[in-house]
C-alpha cells in the first residue's frame, strides 16, 4: 500500500536524516539554510489555501504573523483563501454546537487576518482538478445530501497552481464514515428513514447550506441512539435533551428551534463498541450533559466500570472523567433520560413494525474487551499526559457471538468523519488521496505522490491531513507546527527543485485570471467585504426579530448572495 | 522517487528554533509582533451560560502600572529562557497580560475556559498560594499539551500581591500531532 509514508506517520520521532530510507536527493537541512541565508533573496511567498475553516485561517494567521508587512520579506508575502461557501470559519460556524459560543471566540482570529492587505479571500468558490468548463459535475457530499454547489465559481487546479508558490489543503473533512456493513444504515443499499449522519444532523442545525434541506421530524420519536461516544456524539445528545429555553437565544435557525420545540424524545442513548475506558469524548462535554435540567442519568454498572479503571492506570483525564461517569444523577421528574452503553456495534438497523420504511430497532453485536497484543509494540506518545486525544486504541472490541435488540426511533451514526476525494475524472493536476484513510496523501503535513515522495511546496493541515480528531487548540497547533516547517522549507531552498510539481518558483502576478473571467461572466466571489455585508444582515436579521439572538443564520446560498444584490 | 528533492524526515520544529536559524530578520519579528491582539467584543457575550463561576471578560483592558509599583511576573518560554518581566495590578490575570506585553500566548477561547491554549506552567511557591483550579478549568487542563503539576490556564490566575515575583514558563508546542492522529474508523 503505502509502507513507507505510514509507517513515518507512526515513528517520526524515530527518523532521521540518516535513515537508509532512500536514494533519493535528501538535502540536509542546514547545509541548505546556510546556502540560503549567505546567497540570493528568498523567492516570494504566494500561497493558496484550500478551505477556510480553523486550520486555515491558523495556518494563514501563523505565516503573516511571523513575516510582518514591514520585514525584509514582509511584501514577498500574500496568501489567497478559497472556501465553496461564501462564509468563512468552516467548522466553527458549521461544526461548533450552537451553545458553545465562547468556542467560536477564536474566528476572532480569523477576522484580525482582514486588516493584513496581503490576505485575500475568495468565497463562493469550489475547486477540484475538474476543468472550469464542465459545470455539471457535482461535488459527493453524502448520500443525504445531493447538494451540488450550484451557485459557486467552478474552477480547477490547474486553473489557479501557476499563480501559487506553494498550496496547502486545509478542506477539513465534510463526509461521514460509512457504516455501510450495516443494512438499513444511512450508506446501505436500503437505508430507512430517521438513520442520519451526525454530519449531516450538526451540519442541518448549524444551518450549513448543503444540509438545510435534510427532512429531519422529531415529532413521535422517543427513543434515539447515537452510534459513537465522541463529543460529536454528545453535542447531539445535548441539542436533543436540552429545554428549547436553552437553546433559543443561539444561533440555532427560527427553523431548527421550531423543529426541536416539536421533539417528543424521551431517551437518548450513547452507544459505543468498547468500554467506559475506551470512549473518545471529553470531560467537559460529559460535565455540560450532567447539568441539564431535568434530566435523569444511571451511571454505568459496577464491574463495567472496575474493568475500566484497571484498563486505564494512571492517565489523568480518563481518571477524573470516569469519576464523573460512575456518579448516577437522580430525577424524579424523570422527563428525560441520558444513558452511556459499552460493548455493542450495530449488527443491523430494523424497520419498525408500524411503517416498514422507518427505522425502529436495533440489533447489536455483543463485544468483549480484548487487549491487543500489538499494543506493546505499537507507538504511543512521548509523554501521554500530554496528549489532548483519549487513547485506549490498544484495547479491542471482539464479538462474544451474543446479540441484542432495542428499539430506537431514530439513529444517529457517529462514527467519525472523512475527507472528500477533490479529484476529478479528467486530466490536469491530481490533489494525491488515501482513500484508505479518507485524508489529503501525506507525511507530516507534506503532501506526497503516490510513490511516496514529496511534491514540493504541497502541503495540507488539519482534519483534511490527521483524520477528525481533536478540540480546536490541537488543530491551531496543528497549523502552526505546519506553518513553521512550510516557512522552513520556503526559505531554506531557492526553488521548488527540478522536479517541480505543478506550483511555480515565480508565481504569476495577482488574482487568477479565472476568477477575473468568471466574475464577468456573472460568477460571484465572495470578498471579506462581501461577507461582512451578509455577517451584517444575518446580525440586523436577528435584531429585527427581536427575540435576543445574535444571529440568525442564512441557510441557503441564494440568500446569502441575494444580500450582494 | 527521484522527486525527494526535500527533506522530508525532519520532524515539525517549533517557531523559534526555526526563525532564529533562517534569518535574523525572521527571528526578531516573531517575538517582536503581536501575534495576537483582541480588540473585537466577545461574540455572543450576551447569550453567555453561566456555567461557569468566572465570566469572561475582554481581555486588553490592562492598565499599566506605574514602573516600580506594580506586581513582577515573569514570563519564561518553554527552555526557561526569559521572555520577560512585567509588572501587572492586583486581579490582573495572566493571559490579560501577556497580550498586553506582546506575549507569545493564546488564547483562542478569550478567557471562557472553553480551551485549553493559554496553558502555563506556574512556580511552585507560587502555585500553591493560588485557589485550586475548578472542575471546569481541570477539564481543560486535562487536553492541555505538555502538562505539569503546577499547569494552570493563563486566564484564570489573577494577580495578587503575596504573587509577587511569580514566573509562568510556557509549556513545549512541539508536538507532533501526527503520531496519534490515526485514529478515525469505523465501528
Amino acid at each position: 500500500m503505502l509502507p513507507r509514508p505510514a509507517r513515518f506517520r507512526q515513528l517520526p520521532s524515530l527518523l532521521r536524516p540518516t535513515s537508509s530510507l532512500t536514494k533519493a536527493r535528501i538535502t540536509i537541512i542546514s547545509d541548505v539554510r546556510q546556502y540560503s541565508a549567505r546567497t540570493t533573496l528568498p523567492r516570494p511567498l504566494k500561497i493558496a489555501i484550500i478551505g477556510s475553516g480553523p486550520s486555515g485561517f491558523y495556518t494563514a494567521s501563523r505565516i503573516l504573523n511571523s513575516i510582518p508587512s514591514d520585514s525584509p520579506n514582509g511584501q514577498n508575502v500574500q496568501v489567497h483563501m478559497y472556501e465553496r461557501l461564501p462564509t468563512p470559519y468552516g467548522l466553527v460556524r458549521y461544526g461548533v454546537a450552537p451553545d458553545h459560543p465562547e468556542v467560536k471566540n477564536c474566528q476572532h482570529k480569523f477576522d484580525e487576518l482582514s486588516s493584513d492587505p496581503r490576505f485575500k479571500f475568495f468565497g463562493n468558490v469550489l475547486i477540484s482538478s475538474q476543468p472550469s468548463s464542465s459545470e455539471t459535475i457535482s461535488t459527493p457530499s453524502s448520500a443525504l445530501s445531493p447538494y451540488t454547489y450550484p451557485h459557486s465559481v467552478r474552477i480547477s487546479f490547474d486553473d489557479i497552481l501557476p499563480y501559487y508558490s506553494t498550496l496547502i489543503l486545509t478542506y477539513g473533512a465534510s463526509l461521514s464514515n460509512p457504516l455501510s456493513s450495516v443494512p438499513g444504515s444511512s450508506s446501505s443499499p436500503n437505508p430507512l428513514n430517521n438513520v442520519i449522519p451526525a454530519l449531516g444532523l450538526v451540519s442541518w442545525y448549524n444551518s450549513h447550506p448543503a444540509f438545510s434541506e435534510l427532512p429531519i421530524n422529531l415529532k413521535g420519536i422517543e427513543e434515539v441512539s447515537i452510534v459513537g461516544q465522541g463529543n460529536v456524539a454528545l453535542d447531539v445528545a445535548r441539542i436533543l435533551l436540552k429545554p428549547i429555553d436553552q437553546l433559543s437565544k443561539t444561533d440555532l435557525s427560527e427553523e431548527v428551534l421550531q423543529i426541536l420545540s416539536e421533539s417528543n424524545v424521551k431517551r437518548v442513548k450513547v452507544i459505543g463498541r468498547r468500554g467506559p475506558g475506551q470512549i473518545s469524548f471529553t470531560t467537559k462535554e460529559f460535565r455540560e450533559m450532567l447539568s441539564i435540567p431535568e434530566l435523569e442519568y444511571k451511571g454505568i454498572k459496577n464491574e463495567l466500570m472496575e474493568e475500566a479503571k484497571a484498563l486505564i492506570g494512571n492517565e489523568r483525564m480518563k481518571k477524573r472523567l470516569l469519576g464523573l461517569m460512575e456518579k448516577s444523577i437522580k430525577n424524579d421528574s424523570g422527563k428525560k433520560l441520558f444513558e452511556l452503553d459499552f460493548l455493542k456495534s450495530p449488527k443491523a438497523f430494523l424497520p419498525s413494525s408500524e411503517n416498514s420504511s422507518n427505522v425502529g430497532e436495533i440489533e447489536w453485536n455483543l463485544n468483549q474487551l480484548l487487549s491487543s497484543p500489538s499494543s506493546l509494540s505499537s507507538p504511543t506518545p512521548p509523554n501521554s499526559q500530554s496528549s489532548a486525544l483519549p487513547s485506549g486504541n490498544s484495547v479491542m472490541a471482539s464479538p462474544t457471538g451474543e446479540t441484542l435488540k432495542y428499539r430506537a426511533d431514530m439513529i444517529i451514526e457517529s462514527v467519525g468523519y472523512r475527507s472528500e476525494p477533490l479529484t476529478g475524472e479528467q486530466g490536469g493536476w491530481k490533489l494525491p488521496f488515501d482513500e484508505k484513510r479518507g485524508r489529503v496523501k501525506n507525511v507530516n503535513g507534506r503532501v506526497v505522490d503516490e510513490e511516496g515522495s514529496v511534491i514540493p511546496g504541497i502541503y495540507a493541515a488539519g482534519w483534511a491531513a490527521r483524520g477528525p480528531v481533536g478540540v480546536i487548540a490541537s488543530t491551531m497547533h496543528d497549523s502552526y507546527s505546519l506553518a513553521d516547517s512550510l516557512m522552513d522549507d520556503h526559505y531554506s531552498s531557492t526553488s521548488l527543485g527540478d522536479s517541480a510539481g505543478p506550483l511555480n518558483t515565480t508565481p504569476e502576478d495577482g488574482i487568477p485570471e479565472v476568477i477575473i473571467k468568471s466574475q464577468k461572466n456573472g460568477g460571484i466571489v465572495v470578498d471579506l467585504s462581501a461577507w461582512e455585508r451578509i455577517d451584517q444582515a444575518e446580525r440586523d436579521r436577528a435584531k429585527k426579530m427581536g427575540k435576543g439572538k445574535e444571529r440568525e443564520k442564512f441557510r441557503k446560498v441564494e440568500d446569502m448572495l441575494a444580500v450582494l444584490g | 522517487m527521484s522527486r525527494s528533492t526535500m527533506n522530508f524526515l525532519r520532524p515539525l520544529k517549533n517557531s523559534r528554533q526555526i526563525h532564529s536559524k533562517i534569518s535574523p530578520s525572521l527571528a526578531s519579528s516573531s517575538s517582536s509582533k503581536n501575534p495576537i491582539r483582541i480588540i473585537k467584543p466577545i461574540l455572543g457575550s450576551s447569550i453567555k451560560r453561566n456555567l461557569h463561576t468566572t465570566t469572561p471578560r475582554l481581555h486588553g483592558e490592562i492598565t499599566r502600572p506605574e514602573p516600580g509599583t506594580g506586581i513582577k511576573l515573569t514570563f519564561k518560554d518553554s527552555k526557561g529562557n526569559e521572555i520577560k518581566t512585567i509588572e501587572g495590578n492586583e486581579g490582573d490575570d495572566l493571559l490579560s497580560l501577556a497580550h498586553e506585553y506582546d506575549v507569545d500566548l493564546e488564547g483562542a477561547c478569550e478567557g471562557s475556559v472553553a480551551c485549553s491554549t493559554c496553558h502555563v506552567v506556574i512556580d511552585p511557591k507560587h502555585y500553591d498560594m493560588l485557589p485550586e483550579p475548578d472542575d471546569e478549568e481541570n477539564d481543560m487542563l486535562d487536553l492541555a499539551f505538555g502538562l505539569e503539576d503546577t499547569s494552570r490556564l493563563g486566564c484564570q490566575v489573577k494577580l495578587t500581591k503575596e504573587l509577587d515575583g511569580l514566573t509562568a514558563t510556557l509549556p513545549s508546542a512541539t508536538r507532533n500531532m501526527y503520531v496519534d492522529g490515526a485514529k478515525a474508523r469505523t465501528h
